[in-house]
């Protein structure tokens, strides 16, 4: 019997010693930005979430504005002014605030940094099953252990196989994934923001300021539905309680302030994450219009080039068209093959304060009507009165339509139809009027 | 707690070094006490008192059919007694399947009485033991064994941890000998069961719970996947099952055997099987033996003047029994119908089958016949995993019909979408080689059972031994799925 044991506990310690030298290669492989093999999503998401949004930030290049925060915030499109390191809620603000430092470390540029999260992740008190994928694999490391406090470390320490936490082999082995804090839960009595976030979102107000970047907290747009259920639950009192309480006022009293609230059909079964690529950009504009509207706005990246005749045609490419629809090219013509009765396409931003005459020769598999909309100063959403309507036939159709360049801001949506069906555009042209 | 636990990995050594220290008179208590709390560790404390039920339920009706004098006492004492316990096992299982059935054959027929379905019970390792209480019953009414007399070690045979979840199933006169059995520690069952424990988990978290990514995408949403998809998605299902299955059966037997007790091995290259009689002789061993005894056999003894007729209803009722076990849906049934009904053909078809290979003077001997046959009868089982892993019958006849229209679609394929894993295609591709690999080193690994490789590994020098111990760890570490995945045969 003591020569098994022996056996045993000889080739436990081999296996520990080979384990860790292969994680050592393997968390040098993932660190690779370029490495598409480990940078997939699935069960390892957490962790090349984390590492790609440190290697961001230490290379934020000449961006001067910051987002990091939630999945919610993941949407907001960069430009060349704007860097996104948003990650996730469990990243927890430890974490945010590991960006941040690594952020203002490497960059010079930086001069503004918006954190935008969901009510909950004010919560977020370090405890839960994803704490450990997306918190301690890319964030506890021997690297960050300085950012952390004293308590951060004793919660983290207070899991049984901590003890492996700063090893490589418990950022690689999917084993550690089976650690969580459920046990770990510290009751919060009365207090809506977690301690946790407390002392870290403090810890990046004085970093911030330390550095001369302004450091704003904010919601992402909020669904109908999501907003009744914290209005219901007095979230908005509860964070300004807490934010007097905890000498926060400076940092979250404006944080529920005034929320952009949007309709739930541009969300996912969860009603916070966008449903699908429209209603990304379309939540995007809305996050710069409201809040980024000094800087660069995203439809720059995707506006034509000036000329008296635009052909849109040409710029099919730069079509963003919902779910159900599928855009395809054929000769000159571009067909948009609707599966829903509601096909609806986001043209690339061309209005440069101009009147505009659009001409386009539809041909139509069905009789219905087409319909451009435009969204003018102050809107959120479009709307039917600000749209123009052209009944068509099944055959080709010539329209002209004229709009208004002075009450028009972002993007034309355009509705070839509103039935399922194809629709081929064989002239698409916005010229000056 | 199930085998591919970290609660496991500490309960195990724990009651081993408690078995280990008591003497051999308090053996059966530590291992009694231990096979409990492990029943416990489920959180359904209504299961220990189903298991306590049929344990004593057996054991009473045990001795008093043996005090029994005349035939006719003796056979009304077993029908009573099987009777008490398929009852058990009916109102465990079975109810809501009956009550649902009931209420849409009620508003069929437009009865005015409401039937409301009756909830489902959580059910884990009842089927086991049940079948094992009907066989000790029916091994002393057929006077091959005698009832054991000693409660505790009754207790133990039917409670006994190893298998008290998935089986094997056991006859009571090759397991109770071996628990009553002094114990004697031995350094070569000590390290082969750990081998064997840790060739099992591999089995199940490296390669069994792979495929499951593969599958489940494909199998939980059918209307949302192509023919091609769903026809990979059914090979691999038939890979996961099968080590899925046979990987908790290897767990089961290397902890057995830590503790000197041998257990019946349930696999023997089910898919290298060259009819469907061959795959069921190599296939779940102990329950197919359970069923060919107990079921099959006095039918065929009952219906043997109906000739070849007789034994194909005697297969067909068998095998719808056999299916109706495994779970309680229309699904289930079929699958077991289906196999009844290709050992119903291939009884019809034997002397066809004869004439043809004579005419077309094939050597049934041959190589390439033997693979063809392995590829038919693979084809044909997979054939019947549709049903048995179809949510519904109706997904199971879109999923066939989704697949033959497949092959008429030259653009059915496409490379990228035969994994619906939220994975980029690569990495994709690296979990479909890697699991592939695995997967086939076991087949040849096992190609001449199991214990042949043991003994041949055991026989190696220390470095390569070593190597072998280090490359299953580091598989287990680098490559195991653990999130706390249920083994598939755990439903039944």
């Amino acid at each position: 019997m003591g020569k098994l044991i022996g056996k045993i506990v000889t080739l436990i310690l081999v296996t520990f010693v080979v384990c860790n030298i292969l994680s050592m290669y393997l968390v040098s492989r993932y660190r690779e930005p370029s490495n598409s093999i480990f940078w997939s999503k699935g069960s390892e998401e957490g962790y090349s979430l984390g590492l790609e949004a440190i290697n961001k930030a230490k290379n934020s290049g000449s961006a001067e504005v910051a987002v990091i925060g939630d999945s919610v915030a993941r949407y907001i499109k960069e430009d060349s002014g704007t860097i996104n390191l948003a990650t996730n809620f469990w990243v927890s603000m430890a974490g945010q605030y590991v960006l941040v430092n690594n952020l203002i470390e490497h960059s010079k540029n930086i001069k503004k940094v918006y954190l935008f999260v969901i009510p909950e992740s004010l919560r977020n008190d370090l405890a839960g099953f994803g704490i450990y994928n997306y918190f301690v694999k890319p964030f506890y490391t021997y690297e960050n252990l300085s950012y952390f406090s004293s308590d951060t470390i004793h919660r983290v320490r207070g899991n049984p196989f901590s003890i492996f936490y700063l090893m490589p082999m418990s950022k690689i082995l999917p084993i550690f994934s089976v650690s969580d804090y459920s046990n770990n839960v510290r009751t919060i009595k009365s207090e809506y923001v977690s301690p946790t976030s407390m002392y870290y979102l403090r810890k990046m107000k004085e970093l911030c300021i330390a550095h001369n970047v302004q450091f704003v907290v904010l919601p992402c747009p909020i669904s109908k539905t999501r907003m009744g259920e914290y209005c219901s639950d007095n979230v908005q009192s509860k964070i300004g309680a807490d934010s007097s309480k905890y000498q926060l006022n400076d940092i979250i009293q404006d944080y529920f302030k005034d929320p952009v609230v949007v309709e739930d059909r541009y969300f996912g079964p969860d009603l916070r994450h966008c449903k699908d690529d429209v209603s990304i950009l379309y939540l995007s504009n809305i996050v710069y219009d409201k809040y980024l509207s000094d800087h660069s706005r995203h439809p720059k990246a995707q506006s034509l080039p000036i000329s008296p005749v635009t052909n849109l045609l040409k710029a099919y490419a730069k079509y963003i068209t919902d779910d159900c629809t599928r855009i395809l090219k054929v000769g000159a013509n571009i067909i948009v093959d609707s599966q829903g009765d509601d096909p609806r396409i986001l043209l690339p931003y061309f209005m440069h304060s101009k009147d505009v005459m659009l001409k386009v020769l539809i041909n139509s598999s069905c009789d219905t009507f087409s319909q451009f909309y435009y969204k003018t100063d102050g809107a959120d959403e479009y709307s039917e009165i600000n749209s123009v309507k052209c009944p068509i036939v099944k055959g080709n159709n010539l329209l002209s339509i004229p709009i208004k360049a002075k009450n028009t801001v972002g993007q034309l949506r355009f509705d070839p139809g509103a039935k399922q069906g194809k629709y081929t555009l064989k002239l698409f042209e916005a010229s000056d009027m | 707690m199930l085998f591919n636990s970290l609660k496991y990995f500490m309960f195990l050594p724990l009651v081993y070094l408690l078995f280990y220290l008591v003497g051999d008179r308090a053996r059966w208590c530590v291992l009694l006490a231990a096979s409990l709390l492990f029943y416990a560790t489920l959180n359904v404390p209504y299961l220990l008192v189903v298991l306590v039920l049929v344990t004593i339920t057996t054991y009473g009706f045990g001795i008093w059919l043996d005090k029994a004098d005349s035939p006719k006492a003796k056979c009304i004492l077993l029908w009573s007694g099987i009777a008490a316990n398929v009852l058990i096992l009916v109102i465990m299982k079975y109810l809501p399947f009956l009550s649902e059935n009931l209420k849409y054959l009620s508003t069929l027929i437009s009865l005015k009485t409401q039937i409301q379905p009756v909830k489902a019970l959580v059910s884990i390792g009842v089927s086991y033991y049940v079948l094992q209480a009907v066989s000790y019953l029916s091994d002393i009414y057929l006077e091959i064994e005698k009832p054991e007399r000693h409660f505790g070690s009754f207790a133990l045979y039917m409670a006994f941890f190893p298998k008290l979840l998935q089986g094997p199933i056991e006859r009571s006169g090759y397991l109770l000998p071996q628990l009553k059995k002094p114990y004697v520690f031995s350094y070569d069952n000590m390290r082969s069961g750990m081998i064997l424990f840790a060739w099992g988990l591999m089995k199940k978290v490296v390669i069994a719970d792979r495929f499951a990514l593969m599958v489940n995408p494909v199998y939980d949403n059918v209307h949302a996947c192509n023919g091609v998809q769903l026809l990979l998605a059914t090979y691999f299902f038939a890979l996961q099952i099968y080590f899925d299955f046979s990987g908790y059966t290897d767990m089961a037997l290397g902890t057995a055997k830590m503790f000197n007790i041998n257990l019946t091995n349930n696999f023997n290259n089910p898919y290298f099987a060259t009819s469907i009689a061959d795959f069921w002789r190599r296939w779940h061993i102990s329950f197919s033996r359970w069923i060919l005894d107990y079921i099959f056999k006095p039918l065929q003894m009952q219906w043997r003047y109906w000739k070849n007729w007789g034994i194909a209803a005697a297969l067909l009722v068998t095998f719808g029994v056999s299916g109706l076990w495994h779970g309680a849906s229309w699904g289930y049934m079929v699958w077991g119908v289906l196999h009844g009904a290709y050992m119903a053909i291939a009884v019809f078809c034997k002397p066809i089958q004869k004439r043809i290979l004579a005419t077309l003077n094939v050597n049934h001997k041959s190589v390439t016949y033997k693979i063809f046959n392995i590829i038919v009868v693979f084809n044909l089982v997979c054939f019947a995993w549709i049903f048995f892993r179809s949510k519904s019958i109706q997904d199971s006849y879109y999923i066939i019909a989704s697949i033959f229209r497949s092959f008429t679609n030259a653009n059915a394929f496409v490379f990228g979408d035969f994994i619906t894993y939220d994975y980029s295609l690569i990495h994709q591709s690296l979990l479909l080689c890697t699991t592939l690999a695995y997967a086939i080193t076991v087949f040849v690994v096992e190609s001449n059972g199991v214990g042949f490789a043991m003994n041949k590994l055991l026989a190696q020098n220390t470095l390569k031994r070593q190597s072998v111990y280090m490359i299953l760890l580091l598989s287990l570490l680098f490559l195991g799925i653990v999130d706390n995945t249920k083994f598939l045969y755990l439903q039944y």
